[in-house]
């Protein structure tokens, strides 16, 4: 029991630590304060920790992405179930979504800024519109190929509507959904950067721009490594559960 | 249990020239048995399909002890289709349960145990054989207590001692909740064994060829020299019936007394 856990451990800590190795190389053949070595980051990152307020940013950080990521997912599923099931809703939206899609996240943030003013909503409201297209292709998908057999045994045996929605046709989605969940969290916290960067005065992003101006490349990576771990907690502690009740009895959905 | 009254003029897919029913008409009485036997193609699940309201009908063309079918039949219908259709993310309690949320443990237990899945309710339908899975389905039809019991060729592809098995486990339900049946299949021997009457139909557009009440009495077995002299007797009577082509001309009702 133990020994195939340490060697699944092994396993997913192997290409992190020759990663590091090659970086900590590197650094010290090229000896640059633009290129720092890791153990410079790993100073810099626990004195940010213990001197500093980076868990503070950090946690600024991380609400805002929870909250468009929330907001987003919310949105982005109810429209691309809408837009899957309903194709006249579809062919009227499709050309909305395709624009959507290709409006560059930062003239979004822009737009946000000015029209709403630097506040906490514009910066929230920036990150979900940014995601929200993404989210919804997915589930649109998704719902374009939910399997009619399942939901004709519902119908016949006058499933209740609310049982019929969340025990026959979400289950179907699930797949499509922690797809666009996985993506759109990485995708979030970028974009939340680029927000903070451009209009707040706290979180990683506005940290990020103030020790570039200060070209303090390691805060610069001390704050990004941090940032990285903490989504990767999110990942094993959130994600991948979720992954494995989504897969109970072996349905992987249509995708 | 309810009766059934069918009176189609004609069925045709949305988008296709081509018709797939009709003309047709048949009675189906309270808790009586019965097959529709015809060649692929003739409309039988299309039928059934529309007896659930999983398809369009005409206003009156589908009665239900007398009144016209609506989206929402007010009697209790259970169908076993040809695959088991369940839920593979819910377990085997789970998706008996979708059908009837009320169901308590014992209750879903004591289904199970009839269908022989005794211990088998943790389990997700991966986990069980093709013949278990249909068991399930059955078990999913019959813990309704339907009104009205729709079978689409439920045991096709299954071995053949798998579905002797399972054909005397339809035939002891529906002897103990005396449901109305309609039951489409290929096999004529199958028809025989377990209806009260059967219905021939004719090749696209599916009509009414031939209605034969099976006059054996119960219990029936599949190797029972009675239902292999019937059926003989009926093809020598009706060559080409199985095709969907009747030699003579149409009879309906017919009694093989």
């Amino acid at each position: 029991m133990i020994v195939p856990a340490l060697k699944q451990l092994l396993h997913s800590a192997l290409p992190l630590a020759i990663l590091f190795l090659v970086w900590q190389c590197a650094a010290m053949l090229m000896d640059s304060s633009n290129f720092p070595s890791l153990l410079q980051v790993f100073a810099s990152l626990r004195s940010h920790l213990v001197d500093g307020d980076m868990l503070h940013h950090l946690l600024v950080t991380l609400l805002r992405v929870l909250l468009s990521f929330t907001i987003a997912m919310l949105l982005g599923v109810l429209i691309g179930i809408m837009m899957g099931a309903f194709p006249r809703l579809n062919s009227a939206g499709d050309s909305i979504l395709i624009i959507a899609l290709n409006v560059p996240a930062l003239v979004t943030i822009m737009l946000c800024y000015v029209w709403f003013g630097l506040v906490e909503a514009a910066a929230i409201a920036a990150v979900a519109i940014n995601k929200i297209p993404t989210v919804v292709v997915m589930v649109r998908e998704g719902a374009r190929v939910v399997d009619q057999d399942l939901l004709d045994v519902a119908r016949v045996f006058q499933v209740s509507p609310p049982r019929y929605f969340f025990k026959v046709y979400l289950p179907q989605l699930y797949p499509f959904i922690m797809a666009s969940a996985r993506s759109g969290l990485s995708l979030i916290w970028k974009i939340v950067l680029v927000v903070e960067l451009l209009g707040r005065s706290d979180g990683v992003g506005f940290q990020l721009g103030t020790y570039f101006q200060f070209f303090d490349i390691s805060s610069i990576l001390a704050y990004t490594l941090a940032f990285a771990a903490i989504i990767l907690v999110i990942e094993g502690l959130i994600m991948r559960p979720l992954d494995r009740f989504i897969a109970r009895g072996g349905y992987h959905g249509q995708s | 249990m309810v009766s059934l009254d069918i009176a189609l003029q004609s069925k045709f897919y949305a988008n296709s020239p081509d018709k797939v029913l009709g003309p047709l008409s048949f009675r189906v009485s309270p808790g009586e048995f019965v097959a529709l036997v015809g060649p692929s193609g003739t409309g039988k699940t299309t039928l059934l399909n529309m007896i659930a309201a999983l398809e369009t009908s005409a206003p009156g063309e589908i009665k239900f002890n007398g009144a016209p079918l609506t989206d929402k039949p007010d009697c209790k219908i259970g169908y076993i289709f040809q695959q088991p259709r369940l839920m593979p993310w819910l377990t085997v309690a789970e998706n008996l349960r979708l059908v009837k949320p009320v169901a308590n443990e014992s209750e879903i237990e004591a289904i199970l145990i009839k269908v022989g899945l005794g211990g088998k309710s943790a389990l997700y339908p991966k986990h069980l054989s093709g013949g278990m899975q249909r068991r399930v389905s059955i078990a999913r039809a019959f813990l309704t207590e339907p009104d009205l019991l729709l079978l689409d060729e439920p045991f096709v592809s299954l071995d053949a001692p798998n579905a002797d098995n399972l054909r005397s486990l339809l035939s002891e339900l529906w002897v103990e909740q005396k449901s109305t049946v309609i039951f489409v299949t290929h096999d004529l021997n199958e028809a025989i064994q377990l209806a009260d009457r059967i219905l021939f139909l004719s090749a696209a557009p599916g009509t009414v060829i031939l209605d034969t009440p099976v006059d054996i009495a119960r219990p029936r077995l599949p190797d029972d020299n009675r239902l292999q002299r019937w059926k003989s007797d009926l093809l020598s009577d009706y060559a080409g019936l199985l095709e969907g082509v009747l030699s003579a001309p149409v009879l309906k009702s017919v009694s093989r007394r």
